[in-house]
C-alpha cells in the first residue's frame, strides 16, 4: 500500500483508530519539518477541484449547461468544428472558458466513445475517455478553462473519436485541429 | 511551465518558532501554512462539512500563533507533537468553546486571514492542470473525487453515490488519486503538442 493510499484511508476514516493514532503523529512531526507533499497533494486536489467545478460543471457539457454557465455570468466563447473541415483553436482574451463543439450526430450509437488527441505523427497526447454526447442533438462538446485552451491555439493536432462496442474499437470520426493563424 | 514551482529548502522548525516568539510574522505564517493540511486532514476525518473543517483549521491555527506568540512552544523540536495535542483537545471538548474562539479571533484573526486562500483567482495555471487531468479520468473516477476531495462526502456516501461496494470504493479512490498524482507531477499535455 503506498503511502497516498494510506493518507486517503486515514482521511476517509477507513483506517481503524489504533492504526490512526501514530499516523497522525507522523503527519504532524513531518508537516513541523515542512514535509506535507502529500497533504498538499490532496489539498490541492480539494481546492482546485472546486474552482474546475465551480467554472465547468460536473456533468457532461450540453448546449443547456453551457448556456447556463452563461446566464451565470461566466464569459464563454464556443467555437463550431466540423469534421472534414480544418479547424482553428481561436479564443478571445477576454474569454475565460471555451467549448468546442463537435459537429456530428452521435444518437443511435450505442457504444462507448473516448477521444484520443494525436499529433500528427501519432503520438496520443491525450485521452478523454467516456465522452457523452448532447443527448438533444448528439453533438460533442469539450469545454476547459480559456488559459489550458490557449495552449493548444498553436498545436496541430487530431481529435479522434472512437466507439467501442462488443470489444471492438473503431474510428468514428476525426477533426483536424490546425494552428490558429494568429497564435 | 508553472511559474510558481521553484521550492525553496525549508528553514528548520526551531528557527521558525524562535523567530515567531520574537515577533517575526513572516516566520508565525509559514508555520502555521506548514500546518495547514495536517490539521484540515486531521479535521477531514472527523467533521462531517467542510464549514467545520474550516472552523477547527482556524481555531487550531489561531490557538498555534498564541501559543508561538506567548512562548508557550518549550520545546520547538516536538512542535508536531504539540498542533496535535491542541487537535487532540479541542476534539475531545464537547463543545467547542466557540466564545474562546471569537477572543482569539478577536487577537490574531487579522494575522491569520492571509493565509486563506483568496476566494477568487488561485493562479490559473493549476487549475488548468487538474482539469486537463480530470478530463483523462473516466466519470466514474473523476466522481470519485470530486466526491470525495471536493465535495467531502463520507466513504459510506461515496460508496452508495457510486452504487459501490465499500472496498471497491475505496480502491476507485485510491487508484484515481495515484493517477491524478502521476498526471499532476507532469506538465500539462498539450505542452508537448
Amino acid at each position: 500500500m503506498s503511502e497516498l493510499d494510506e493518507l486517503d484511508d486515514y482521511l476517509f476514516g477507513t483506517m481503524p483508530d489504533e492504526q490512526a493514532a501514530p499516523f497522525e503523529e507522523a503527519l504532524f512531526d513531518q508537516a513541523a519539518l515542512g514535509e506535507h507533499a502529500l497533504l498538499d497533494f490532496v489539498a490541492e486536489v480539494g481546492v482546485l477541484g472546486r474552482v474546475v467545478l465551480q467554472r465547468a460543471g460536473s456533468v457532461p457539457p450540453t448546449a443547456a449547461s453551457i448556456e447556463a454557465l452563461r446566464q451565470r455570468g461566466f464569459r464563454v466563447e464556443v467555437a463550431d468544428a466540423t469534421p472534414g473541415t480544418p479547424y482553428q483553436a481561436r479564443w478571445s482574451a477576454e474569454a475565460e472558458l471555451v467549448v468546442t463543439h463537435f459537429v456530428l450526430d452521435m444518437r443511435g450509437h450505442t457504444g462507448r466513445f473516448d477521444v484520443d488527441i494525436e499529433t500528427p505523427d501519432g503520438e496520443v497526447l491525450k485521452t478523454l475517455p467516456e465522452v457523452t454526447c448532447d443527448p438533444d442533438d448528439g453533438s460533442f462538446y469539450a469545454i476547459c478553462e480559456a488559459s489550458l485552451a490557449r495552449l493548444t491555439q498553436g498545436a496541430h493536432v487530431f481529435w479522434r473519436l472512437y466507439e467501442t462496442e462488443n470489444g471492438q474499437r473503431r474510428l468514428v470520426d476525426s477533426l483536424e485541429q490546425v494552428p490558429a493563424t494568429d497564435a | 511551465m508553472d511559474p510558481t514551482s521553484g521550492v525553496a529548502p525549508p528553514v528548520p522548525v526551531r528557527t521558525l518558532v524562535l523567530r515567531a516568539h520574537e515577533g517575526d510574522r513572516e516566520a508565525e505564517a509559514l508555520l502555521c501554512a506548514r500546518f495547514q493540511a495536517a490539521v484540515r486532514g486531521f479535521a477531514r476525518r472527523r467533521e462531517p462539512t467542510q464549514d467545520a473543517v474550516n472552523e477547527f483549521t482556524q481555531e487550531v491555527l489561531l490557538r498555534l500563533i498564541e501559543a508561538l506568540r506567548t512562548g508557550a512552544v518549550r520545546e520547538p523540536e516536538a512542535l508536531g507533537g504539540y498542533v496535535l495535542g491542541i487537535c487532540r483537545t479541542l476534539t475531545a471538548s464537547a463543545a467547542r468553546q466557540r466564545q474562546r474562539r471569537q477572543e482569539l479571533w478577536a487577537l490574531y484573526g487579522a494575522d491569520l486571514e492571509p493565509l486563506e486562500l483568496p476566494a477568487e483567482g488561485p493562479s490559473l495555471y493549476p487549475v488548468a492542470k487538474l482539469e486537463d487531468c480530470m478530463s483523462q479520468l473516466s466519470p466514474r473516477a473523476r466522481h470519485v473525487v470530486v466526491l470525495g476531495y471536493v465535495h467531502m462526502k463520507s466513504h459510506a456516501e461515496i460508496a452508495a453515490e457510486l452504487d459501490l461496494t465499500l472496498p471497491s470504493a475505496r480502491v476507485l479512490r485510491h487508484r484515481t488519486l495515484a493517477v491524478l498524482r502521476e498526471c499532476l507531477a507532469g506538465s500539462i499535455s498539450w505542452e508537448s503538442a
